[in-house]
């Protein structure tokens, strides 16, 4: 393991963008979703369920991707996300200099 | 496994049937576990042969009801049951102590003590004050942010459950250190810093939502509560006492009303009885409960309107053992049974079973007995507030509890077995502390001491806290809870709740958890004496006190020892004090694989101030006056904040002389009424200095002291004296040409120590005449406000 | 019109919390005042009987959106129609706090065009981030176009509280300067934060206690009869309410806030 690490400081740092989709577990009623849901109603649109969830963008260093996805997985439970009542959904793509 | 112990009910699905009948002892066990029932084996055995004379086997529904009733939570085993201490048998801690102290004091003005959801004392005009305060460690512990947001929801359903209308709420929380190493925390333990910033957040989200104030409040850090966050919330409320209306009769439909019934919180009762472990966060998912303060809100409305037409008979809230204890406690408090429809309450999904829909402890729920006549009315008002409600049963003359779903009986129970909860005896033991007194040498610059300490987190500034709670909000808030141009900590916060009266009520609390380290005793002797004295700085007298245990597994000898101990505190406290308690709630089992919450008693005190105009704040108001000590200083230094920043936590533990500080008080309240007292400020964690210090730099007027002025025969140290946190004492500045009448009137009790100057600067002069301490106050403050700003 | 006679409405609807103080301030004034849920307006009430609608603190619907947003579209389809009767009467309408976000989601405020369905003026979180009660000063910087400040001296400090996440105004980026050129220019700027002795803010924290744009913490419409303002006058009505009454050994009646709600009275008595 300590070989390992050792390599991987050698390696190229790349960047990523690591976006976390944190919302409900089901079973908890997600009390926006249910007002913008009924609002929508009241305004005549015929829709069938709102939810609502909150995107975290995060860039971030890492030599690749599935580091990146660990590292943000990570921040994920430790501080985003409580896995007491909270689903995340983790997508990451390699940054590009703008 | 004996899985054919448990068959599928015929009539109906999702029900089981469990043949008790013929279990084992071994068996009887496994079905408790099984079912998460958390029934002893003696508790189970009397089930058993309840069954057994009714000739069949219980259904699920009907041992969860019975689980829900009989437990820790719902009907304080613990208080209410034997205890074997020191050779002598305790019949109810409860009674013994707490209950019997408020029969003694026996005040009129009492209104309604320990039967309802909250406490409730007379105040002004017909008016009443309903206050209860609540801890709600365990889910905090879970999910902080949503914890702490329903702390405050069901508290404040208990005020609504008096018909009161919510004025005003308060916080106290407990953590471990915030800069606590991360890798040592246990698995499934949230570091003190994730669970401070989001108990404090999710406190400020639902009462600002909702629209209460959150005017005072505590945040204390200690190892100890590490792996046992405490977060306790409070709240008061104001209702015409002719509107208090609890005569629920047979015949009167039981309504629900506000929020959907899901899985939130099943088994949170008995979840909150027993001890966290590192499982608790993937096993206790349901416990964790969504909160919508924006229901509350509305339940809220609907609720004071249905009050105010008089449509409802009773009213209690839907919070731990959700429907089975509010519809069972209600049957059970007017000698009635009940039948209850479970398909008729309202889901947020499909699937539930029926047991689950009668324990469930979905938030914003409350259950009103409303008489036939009235049921259309009401229901017309919680349509026009947007809040569903609907009949789901009726209270019955026959003492029975009778559950059906979709007309089948799935549970049908007698009312006096069920409320015949056995009395456990528990042996409960106490040995003296493993703690030597320190040898410590005066250190030689004691205003970097005092600099020191006034950063040290439990002294330390919580205003960037206080900030973002609506302290504000519905215009009431006559003493907020920090005073003065640079922001001092007031003692205790006052309001207006009538707009036709000047009475105000003064709200303060008392904690001092390091004190429980050395002795229970005088750590809750501390606690009920901070909060009085906290009441009595700011003009509130006619004190009524709520009590908070929170405590480790009582299961264990020493946890009950000490417990026992400090339930003899507050009756001996409360008597000599002449302050009757007027509602409590215990939470034990705070015991964390990382060890034992350190014994902790949160003291709320409710004053009257008999005019608000005449209210103290805690800053000094002009230079040139003078500043008395009130009380005596001892050595005291055991488990002060002095000791801890040394590393130590001693024996010394500040005691107690609960006659002469009444007398004390009683004098101090009379010149407040005579308007001599220009401001006055309690000393507690930090002594004298740190009070001090705190009364100049908030108004950043200076001061001068001399410690050859105080009293005192057996302190020959400066630091003792500066940093000693013996009880009683309070610091008042009075305007010189008061002096000779204030002299008169406090007797013996007041010593000047100082005056006020135009400096801006704190000097205190030690026992040899030198200056020991000389500081501007701005580097006092900054130093005092730094520490929690940016936690 | 006699002061008795003025009938001021107070809507309120789910998470309407500082209603009952903003009535009890209308009341000690001596004006009829009443409380109404939005639901009730729209079976058996008409906007037209009153001479003064409110929307007062809180936070209507949860805040969900953005704070006000919900509330404003309730509004708009239930009571649309009587709300653009009323204002085209160029009868006054005050919002505080979450009631000034519900004008701005409205966009009656500041109302530069009616069919604008796009705001291009927004309250939006606070910098720095979060939840914020304290007492703040505030200058009068309209000029006597607002009928709730007009009889003020400009330049009148005003000492208030503020508690809200979201007051930060923000104007449309690529129009700022424009924007705030034509809120001038209309005599719309109606109170900023600024220091106990009245000097400007200057984006400085926490004399500008969120960040707003040129320190602008309430702003009315062309005409002068809407106002919508971030701080609460309700709770700085009685001299009891201000944080530092304890320091003082003499105090008048009332504070601050009741300047801006006698303001108002007046000028409906004297106009209808």
């Amino acid at each position: 393991m300590k070989v390992f690490k050792f390599l991987i400081s050698y390696l190229e740092l790349m960047k990523y963008i690591a976006k976390v989709d944190v919302s409900l577990k089901s079973g908890h009623i997600n009390s926006e979703g249910e007002t913008i849901e009924h609002l929508l109603k009241e305004l005549g649109y015929q829709v069938e369920k709102t939810d609502v969830s909150k995107v975290y963008t995060i860039l971030l260093q890492a030599p690749s991707a599935v580091e990146a996805k660990v590292k943000a997985q990570e921040i994920s439970e430790r501080l985003l996300a409580n896995p007491a009542k909270d689903n995340y959904i983790i997508n990451v793509v390699e940054a590009v200099d703008q | 496994m004996s899985s054919n112990l448990y068959m599928q009910s015929a009539k109906v699905d999702n029900v089981l049937e469990v043949a008790l009948a013929r279990a084992t002892p071994v068996e009887l066990v496994e079905i408790s576990n099984k079912l998460a029932l958390g029934l002893s084996l003696d508790e189970m055995k009397t089930v058993q042969a309840y069954f057994k004379s009714e000739n069949r086997n219980p259904s699920d529904v009907e041992l969860q009801t019975i689980s829900q009733t009989w437990s820790e939570h719902c009907c304080h085993k613990t208080f209410k049951g034997n205890i074997l201490f020191d050779g002598k048998e305790i019949n109810s801690l409860f009674k013994t102590y707490i209950a019997k102290v408020t029969k003694e004091i026996n005040a009129p003005w009492c209104f309604n003590v320990f039967e309802d959801n909250a406490g409730i004392v007379k105040f002004d005009k017909g008016f009443g004050i309903a206050a209860k305060v609540e801890t709600h460690n365990h889910p905090s512990a879970v999910d902080p942010f949503g914890g702490a947001a329903n702390g405050i929801g069901g508290v404040v359903r208990d005020i609504l459950g008096v018909w009161a209308d919510p004025i005003a709420c308060t916080g106290v929380s407990c953590f471990g250190p915030l800069n606590f190493d991360y890798n040592k925390l246990f698995l499934g333990v949230k570091h003190p810093r994730y669970l401070y910033r989001n108990i404090a957040a999710g406190l400020s989200f639902y009462s600002n939502n909702l629209g209460v104030p959150i005017v005072n409040g505590a945040t204390c850090f200690d190892e100890s509560y590490t792996g046992n966050v405490v977060a306790c919330c409070g709240c008061f409320g104001l209702l015409p006492l002719d509107k208090y209306l609890k005569n629920a009769k047979a015949g009167d439909y039981i309504v629900m009303a506000g929020g959907k019934t899901g899985r939130d919180g099943i088994h949170g009762v008995t979840f909150a009885s027993a001890e966290l472990t590192k499982k608790s966060e993937e096993t206790s998912n349901p416990a964790v409960q969504t909160s919508d303060p924006i229901a509350e809100e509305k339940l809220k409305r609907a609720i004071i309107i249905i009050r105010d037409l008089q449509l409802a008979s009773a009213i209690t809230d839907l919070g731990g053992g959700g429907l089975s204890s509010a519809v069972g406690e209600t049957a059970e408090r007017y000698h009635c049974g009940a039948t209850v429809e479970l398909s008729k309450v309202p889901v947020k999904y499909s699937g539930l079973a029926p047991w689950e829909i009668y324990i469930s402890e979905s938030q914003e729920r409350q259950l009103f007995a409303v008489p036939p006549e009235h049921l259309d009315a009401a229901l017309a008002v919680f349509k026009q507030e947007e809040v569903e409600a609907t009949a789901i049963g009726q209270l019955t003359s026959e003492r029975r509890l009778k559950i059906k779903y979709q007309t089948v009986t799935v549970a049908d129970v007698d009312m006096t077995f069920l409320f015949n909860i056995i009395a456990s005896t528990k042996q409960a033991t106490l040995s003296p502390p493993m703690l030597t007194e320190p040898e410590l040498a005066e250190p030689a610059d004691l205003t970097n001491t005092l600099i020191q300490l006034l950063g040290m987190p439990n002294i330390a500034s919580k205003e960037s806290v206080a900030q973002t709670y609506d302290y504000e909000v519905k215009g009431n808030t006559v003493l907020k809870p920090f005073q003065g141009k640079y922001a001092g900590p007031n003692d205790a916060a006052v309001l207006k709740p009538l707009h036709n009266s000047w009475k105000g009520l003064a709200i303060s609390c008392g904690i001092n958890p390091n004190y429980g380290k050395i002795d229970p005793y005088w750590m809750a002797a501390s606690s009920i004496d901070e909060a009085i004295r906290n009441n009595i700085a700011v003009g509130g007298r006619r004190i009524a006190l709520l009590d908070n245990f929170i405590w480790g597994n009582p299961e264990k000898p020493e946890r009950l020892g000490s417990l026992v101990r400090a339930c003899q505190a507050c009756y001996d406290i409360a008597k000599a004090y002449r302050t009757p308690f007027i509602s409590g709630k215990d939470s034990l089992y705070n015991e964390s694989p990382m060890g034992p919450v350190t014994p902790t008693l949160i003291i709320t005190a409710l004053g009257i101030v008999p005019d608000i105009r005449s209210t103290i704040s805690m800053n000094l108001k002009t230079p040139e006056n003078l500043l008395y000590l009130l009380g005596n200083t001892y050595p005291e230094l055991g488990g002060s904040e002095y000791y801890k920043l040394n590393g130590h936590i001693g024996l010394s533990v500040p005691k107690l002389q609960p006659h002469r500080a009444r007398k004390n008080y009683y004098n101090l309240t009379k010149a407040i009424g005579y308007g001599m007292v220009k401001s006055c400020h309690d000393l507690s964690d930090g002594g004298l200095a740190v009070a001090a210090a705190e009364m100049a730099f908030a108004s950043n007027i200076g001061l001068t002291l001399d410690l050859k002025a105080i009293p005192n025969k057996t302190i020959t140290r400066n630091d003792f004296l500066l940093f000693s946190e013996s009880n009683s004492r309070l610091l008042i500045e009075v305007s010189p040409k008061d002096r000779s009448d204030f002299e008169a009137l406090m007797k013996n009790g007041c010593t000047l120590i100082g005056e006020t100057t135009k400096t801006e600067k704190l000097q205190i002069h030690g026992l040899h005449n030198n200056i020991i301490i000389d500081a501007p106050l701005t580097k006092l403050r900054d130093a005092w406000k730094k520490t929690l700003a940016e936690a | 019109m006699k002061t008795k006679d003025i009938k001021v409405c107070i809507i309120r609807a789910a998470g309407t919390s500082c209603d009952a103080e903003t009535a009890r301030a209308f009341q000690e004034l001596g004006v009829q005042t009443e409380i109404k849920h939005i639901n009730e307006l729209v079976t058996n009430s008409n906007l037209l009987n009153y001479n003064l609608l409110v929307l007062p603190g809180g936070c209507t619907f949860g805040d969900h959106v953005r704070p006000g947003a919900v509330f404003a579209k309730y509004l708009n389809k239930k009571l649309g129609k009587q709300i653009t009767q009323y204002t085209d009467e160029n009868r006054p309408i005050l919002g505080i706090s979450n009631g000034f976000q519900t004008l701005i989601e409205y966009g009656l405020l500041p109302g530069f065009n009616d069919n604008n369905q796009q705001p291009e003026i927004t309250l939006t979180t606070n910098i720095p981030n979060g939840f914020k009660c304290q007492w703040v000063y505030l200058k009068n910087e309209n000029k006597g176009n607002c009928s709730f400040t007009n009889q003020l001296p400009k330049d009148k400090i005003l000492k208030m509280p503020i508690a809200h996440s979201e007051g930060r105004l923000l104007l449309h980026a690529e129009k700022e300067k424009q924007l705030l050129q034509k809120l001038a220019d209309n005599d719309m700027i109606v109170l900023r934060y600024c220091n106990r002795d009245g000097t400007p803010a200057n984006q400085t924290y926490p004399i500008n206690p969120n960040g707003t744009y040129h320190d602008i913490a309430g702003i009315c419409n062309k005409e002068g009869t809407i106002l919508g303002l971030m701080p609460h006058p309700e709770r700085a009505m009685h001299w009891w309410q201000e944080p530092d009454w304890t320091d003082k050994t003499h105090t008048t009646p009332y504070s601050d806030g009741k300047l801006i709600f006698e303001n108002i009275i007046n000028n409906i008595t004297t106009k209808q």
